[in-house]
C-alpha cells in the first residue's frame, strides 16, 4: 500500500476506529492508546498488505481488533467487557426528553448483550463498515456476519422492547 | 415511549458512536503526519527496526544481502574445515606394496624391543664364536633359543619425516660380525614427465652401488598412470650410500626399512656344515679301512649321501650370505593419483590453472558439504521452530477469541 494510500485510509477510519476499539474497551485512554497502536502498525504493515484478500479498511480493523484484544487480556479486564457500556466517550448531546429517554433505553439494552454481539453492532453502527468488512475482520463468511448482525440486532431490540 | 422502528433504532445506535477526544486527534493527525513514529506500540520488538528496513526493500535488492551472507557462511565454513584438518596434522599417505599396505607393516620396535634383540644378538654372536672355535653343541644351543626368545626378525619403519638421510645405517643395528638381511621400500613422487628421468636415476645409483636390478617396469601415460617399479639388489655395505642416493631423485613419499637378523640360521647351517665335513671325512677315512665288497658299498652309499647333504647345506649357508650381503630394495616412483598413493596437499611447487580448478572444486565440495550438513542439523530445529510458531498463534487466536467469552 502506497504511502499516499495509507494516509487516505487513515484519514477515512480515525475516527471509525477509535469508535469501535472504544466500544470494547470502555476505557478512554486506553482506547487511545489502541487506536494509535493499531494504526502505526498498520503503517509499518502497509507493504504486506494484498488488495486480492480483502478491503484496506477491513485489514485495519482486524489489526485494531486484535490489538484491543490483546489489550484487553492484557489487562484482565474481561469481566468488565459484561459490564456498564453506558460510558461512551463523546456521545452525541441529547436534544430532548424523548430522545434522552430513548438513548438511555438503548444504551441498557446494549449492556444486555453479549460481548460478541456488541462488537458486530459496533462495527456496523459505530464503525459503519459493511457486511463484507465485518466478515473479513472477524474471519467468518459474509452471510454468516450477516446472520449473526440480524441475531445481535434482534437481540438488541428484544432487550430494548423489554427495557420499555 | 414508542417503540424503535429500523431507521430510528440505527440512527439512534449511530448517535451513540463514541468519539475520540480534539486533543487525541489532533496529536494522532501530528503522528500519522510524521509516519507514525515508535512509542504507541510498546509490544514491538528490538529486531522492529531491522524487519522494517527488510520489508522496505525492493525485492530484487534484498538479494545483496541474503547473498552477502551466504558467502560469509561459506567462506567461515571453508576455514573452519580448512584449520581443522590443517590441525589433523598431515596428509596420510598409504601405499599398497605385495598387497599389503604399509600400515600393517610390524610397527617399529621400541628401545625395549630393540634393547632384547641386541641382547639377544650378542647372545648369538658369542655362541657363534665359541662354535667356531670348538663346535660345541651347548654354544649352538645357546644361540639358537636366544634368538628364538627374542624374535629374530627386526623391522624398522621410517616415517616420510624422517627418511631425508641415510636411515638404514643409523636405524640398523650394529653389525659387529653378525648376519643381517635388510630390505627397503621406497615411494617416490614426480611429475609424470620426470619419471623416465628418475628411473634413469635409480639405474645409476644401483650400479654405482655395485648392485642390479632384479626386475623394472616402467608406465608412462597421463598422470596418475605414469610411473615406474623397481626390485633392486644392492651390496648391504653399500645400501645406505644407495638409499640416500635413490632418495634424493624425487620427492619421497613413503619408506619403509626392515632389518632381520639372520645369524642363528646362518650358524646352524654352518656347524651343520662343519659337521658334514667331518661326517665326509670319517666316511672316506672309513672307506680306505673296509675290507670286503660289500662294506665298501656300504661306505660309499653313505658317503654319497653325506655329500648330497653337504651341498644341500652349503647352498643354504650361501643363499644366508647372499641375503645378507646384498639388500633387497623395492623402489616406486608415482605421480599424483597414482598406485593408491593420496596425492599430497602440496605437490613439486608448480601451481598452474589445473590445480587452481582442482583446489576450486575440492573448496567447493567441502562447502556443499559443510551446508548440507548444516542443513541437516537445522532441519528439525526449523520444523520445530516453525510448529511452535504455529501452536503459538493458534494459541494466540483461542486466547482473543475467549476474551470476548
Amino acid at each position: 500500500m502506497a504511502e499516499l494510500a495509507f494516509e487516505r485510509l487513515y484519514r477515512a477510519s480515525r475516527d471509525d476506529l477509535y469508535a469501535y476499539v472504544a466500544s470494547l474497551l470502555h476505557d478512554g485512554p486506553a482506547a487511545e492508546e489502541v487506536t494509535a497502536t493499531a494504526f502505526e502498525r498498520a503503517y509499518r504493515k502497509r507493504r504486506r498488505f494484498d488488495p486480492t484478500r480483502g478491503e484496506p479498511r477491513a485489514w485495519l480493523f482486524g489489526i485494531a481488533r486484535n490489538a484491543a484484544l490483546d489489550e484487553l487480556r492484557r489487562r484482565g479486564r474481561q469481566a468488565e467487557l459484561a459490564a456498564e457500556p453506558a460510558d461512551l466517550d463523546g456521545a452525541a448531546v441529547e436534544t430532548g426528553a424523548e430522545s434522552s429517554e430513548r438513548r438511555l433505553a438503548l444504551k441498557a439494552a446494549l449492556t444486555h448483550l453479549e460481548p460478541r454481539d456488541r462488537e458486530l453492532i459496533a462495527l456496523k453502527f459505530f464503525a459503519g463498515l459493511g457486511n463484507a468488512e465485518i466478515a473479513s475482520v472477524l474471519g467468518i463468511s459474509e452471510s454468516n456476519a450477516g446472520t449473526r448482525l440480524h441475531r445481535a440486532v434482534t437481540k438488541l431490540r428484544e432487550a430494548l422492547d423489554g427495557s420499555i | 415511549m414508542d417503540r424503535f422502528d429500523d431507521d430510528t433504532l440505527f440512527a439512534e445506535l449511530r448517535e451513540l458512536r463514541p468519539t475520540p477526544r480534539p486533543e487525541f486527534a489532533a496529536e494522532l493527525d501530528a503522528r500519522a503526519a510524521a509516519g507514525f513514529p515508535r512509542g504507541a506500540d510498546t509490544t514491538a520488538s528490538v529486531v522492529a527496526p531491522i524487519v522494517d528496513w527488510w520489508r522496505g526493500m525492493n525485492p530484487t535488492r534484498r538479494l545483496v544481502p541474503i547473498l552477502g551472507v551466504a558467502l560469509v557462511a561459506v567462506v567461515m565454513a571453508t576455514v573452519a574445515v580448512g584449520i581443522s584438518q590443517s590441525g589433523g596434522g598431515g596428509s596420510s599417505l598409504q601405499v599398497e606394496h605385495d598387497g599389503r599396505t604399509l600400515s600393517e607393516f610390524t610397527p617399529m620396535p621400541s628401545d625395549s624391543d630393540r634393547a632384547e634383540s641386541e641382547a639377544a644378538a650378542g647372545a648369538a654372536e658369542s655362541a657363534e664364536s665359541r662354535a667356531a672355535g670348538g663346535g660345541e653343541a651347548a654354544a649352538e644351543e645357546e644361540a639358537e633359543s636366544s634368538a628364538a626368545e627374542s624374535g629374530a626378525a627386526i623391522e624398522a619403519e621410517a616415517t616420510p619425516e624422517a627418511v631425508q638421510g641415510p636411515a638404514v645405517e643409523s636405524k640398523a643395528p650394529a653389525q659387529g660380525g653378525r648376519d643381517i638381511e635388510r630390505s627397503s621400500y621406497i615411494v617416490l613422487g614426480t611429475k609424470p614427465g620426470e619419471v623416465s628421468g628418475a628411473a634413469a636415476k635409480v639405474y645409476e645409483a644401483v650400479r654405482a652401488a655395485g648392485g642390479f636390478v632384479l626386475s623394472s617396469s616402467v608406465q608412462s601415460g597421463t598422470a596418475g598412470a605414469t610411473g615406474a617399479s623397481f626390485e633392486l639388489s644392492i651390496p648391504s655395505a653399500k645400501a645406505g650410500s644407495a638409499l640416500a642416493a635413490i632418495s634424493a631423485i624425487a620427492e619421497v613419499r613413503q619408506r619403509h626399512d626392515a632389518t632381520n637378523d639372520i645369524t642363528a640360521p646362518t650358524v646352524s647351517a654352518a656347524e651343520e656344515l662343519a659337521d658334514s665335513n667331518a661326517a665326509i671325512e670319517g666316511l672316506l677315512k672309513q672307506l680306505g679301512e673296509v675290507e670286503t665288497e660289500a662294506e665298501q658299498e656300504s661306505v660309499e652309499a653313505r658317503l654319497r649321501e653325506e655329500r648330497r647333504h653337504h651341498a644341500s647345506i652349503r647352498a643354504s649357508l650361501d643363499r644366508l650370505h647372499q641375503r645378507a650381503s646384498m639388500s633387497e630394495v623395492s623402489v616406486r616412483i608415482v605421480t599424483d593419483h597414482g598406485a593408491g598413493v593420496t596425492p599430497p596437499s602440496q605437490d613439486d611447487g608448480d601451481w598452474g590453472v589445473g590445480d587452481a580448478l582442482h583446489s576450486a572444486g575440492h573448496v567447493l565440495t567441502i562447502a556443499a558439504g559443510v551446508v548440507l550438513i548444516g542443513l541437516a542439523v537445522l532441519a528439525p530445529f526449523a520444523l520445530i521452530g516453525l510448529l511452535l510458531w504455529a501452536a503459538n498463534r493458534f494459541r494466540v487466536r483461542r486466547l482473543r477469541e475467549r476474551t470476548l467469552g
